[in-house]
């Protein structure tokens, strides 16, 4: 592997974590009856930005370089549904989360200046979808990893 | 004025969430069912992956931008909610489907 598909490699992995860590964040702020919207919808952007990385560095590494000497690789071990089941659903799956992540901003920034007990709760629990989305997509990365 | 104009956003946006997670499933079973759809992507696009991505965006962003026009009083709690549950739905199809075809079902 070329150091810039490590360093891309690198970005993803910790772009994703950090965005998926923001979305905790917002999830228990928006847990609370008066959250400071200010600061979760400071967060709720960075999150998606985050995530917009991700996608654009994971992109580079998987169409140049996984396909062709990992996915071989993870095929012949011993555990080969790391890539049939594991790399499949999460490559596929992870491609909402950055669309999540921008409609989680949005309300958001819309709470600021509209406080809704009713749009915080479903925001809520559309964060907290994300989350385990995100969640799943990280453990499944590692999984994919450990296989090699 | 500021703030329902921002309404609109969050609507049209959550709503081009909905229709991209359901293109998404069906593209992504789609592609892996029908070995022509998957042959075009990669013809197109170079990688069926960029193919598929390339496809969400753009329909995230069409529907965005169409969808802030329509002038009415959005509910967006509810909005929010079907986001929720129609990406759930389509990640459990997108999951089971490679569960499936793991275990060699389909």
């Amino acid at each position: 592997m070329t150091t810039t598909l490590a360093t891309l490699l690198i970005i993803h992995v910790i772009g994703g974590v950090i965005a998926i860590g923001m979305h905790n964040v917002i999830l228990m702020h928006l847990l609370k009856k008066a959250p400071n919207y200010v600061f979760v919808s400071r967060l709720a952007w960075s999150s998606a930005g985050l995530f917009f990385l991700s996608w654009v560095t994971s992109a580079y590494y998987y169409v140049t370089y996984y396909g062709s000497a990992v996915k071989p690789r993870i095929l012949a071990g011993a555990m080969p549904a790391a890539h049939t089941f594991f790399m499949e659903t999460k490559e596929h799956i992870f491609l909402v989360l950055p669309f999540l992540a921008i409609s989680i901003a949005l309300c958001t920034m819309y709470l600021r200046s509209n406080p809704d007990d009713d749009l915080r709760k479903s925001t809520a629990f559309l964060t907290f979808v994300a989350l385990v989305i995100g969640v799943a997509t990280a453990a499944s990365g590692v999984l994919v990893s450990g296989s090699i | 004025m500021m703030n329902s104009r921002l309404a609109l956003w969050v609507r049209s946006v959550a709503i081009a969430t909905i229709l991209t997670s359901i293109m998404l499933a069906a593209l992504i079973v789609g592609a892996e069912e029908i070995p022509a759809l998957k042959n075009w992507l990669k013809l197109t696009f170079y990688h069926h992956w960029l193919g598929k991505s390339v496809l969400a965006l753009g329909l995230f962003t069409i529907v965005s931008l169409a969808l802030r026009f329509k002038r009415d009083t959005p509910r967006l709690s509810r909005v929010i909610m079907v986001e929720a549950i129609v990406v759930i739905l389509s990640a459990c199809i997108i999951a089971g489907f490679f569960l499936l075809h793991t275990l060699k079902i389909v």
